[in-house]
C-alpha cells in the first residue's frame, strides 16, 4: 500500500448540498462596492498617522464621550 | 554634536522611511486593483526610488535596518549593533 498520497475523492458537486438554500426560494449574499478613484493624497506623514494615503478612506476611531479616544471609566462599558 | 541631538535626527531619518514606506505600501494595494493607473504607478515608483535613497542613507550613518539578504553589513557584523530600529524606548530616553 502507498500511504504517500492522499486518497482521490470525487469534487461535491453542488447538487449534492440537498438542502442548498436556493431550494427555498432564497438567495446567496452579493456585494457591491463602488469603484475607487484616485483624486487627491494626504503627504506621507499624515498619511502614516491615518493610516491611508487616501482622505476618503480615513475612519478614525472615536468612541463618544471620550477625549483624544483615551479609554477612562467614563467610556468603558 | 551632542547625543541627543543625534539621536533625534536618527529618529527624524526613521520615521520619514517610516511614512516613505507607507505610501509603497498603501499604492502598492492600490495597484492591486487599479494596474493601469499611470499617476498612481508613477508615484509608486517615485516613492520607491526615495524610500531606497533614505534607507542607504540611514544605512550608512547608522547601521542596517533589515539583516539576512536585505541590507549589508560593514565589519564587523553590524546587525548585534543595538539599538535596533524598532527599539522606540531608546529614542524617548529624556523624553
Amino acid at each position: 500500500m502507498n500511504y504517500r498520497y492522499p486518497r482521490y475523492c470525487w469534487p461535491r458537486a453542488p447538487y449534492m448540498y440537498y438542502d442548498y438554500p436556493m431550494r427555498k426560494g432564497l438567495e446567496l449574499a452579493e456585494a457591491y462596492i463602488p469603484y475607487q478613484q484616485y483624486t487627491t493624497s494626504l503627504s506621507p506623514m499624515e498619511a502614516l498617522r491615518a493610516g491611508t494615503m487616501f482622505p476618503e478612506l480615513v475612519r478614525p476611531y472615536e468612541k463618544k464621550g471620550c477625549e483624544g479616544g483615551k479609554a477612562d471609566e467614563s467610556c468603558s462599558r | 554634536m551632542n547625543h541627543a541631538h543625534a539621536d533625534n535626527e536618527r529618529r527624524e531619518l526613521l520615521e520619514q522611511i517610516r511614512a516613505i514606506e507607507f505610501m509603497t505600501i498603501d499604492l502598492n494595494l492600490y495597484l492591486n486593483t487599479h494596474p493601469n493607473d499611470r499617476r498612481a504607478l508613477n508615484e509608486y515608483n517615485y516613492y520607491t526610488r526615495q524610500l531606497q535613497a533614505l534607507r542607504r542613507e540611514y544605512e550608512m550613518r547608522y547601521g542596517p535596518l533589515t539583516n539576512f539578504g536585505y541590507s549589508l553589513s560593514q565589519y564587523p557584523w553590524a546587525w548585534i549593533n543595538e539599538p535596533w530600529p524598532w527599539e522606540e524606548d531608546h529614542y524617548m530616553e529624556g523624553c
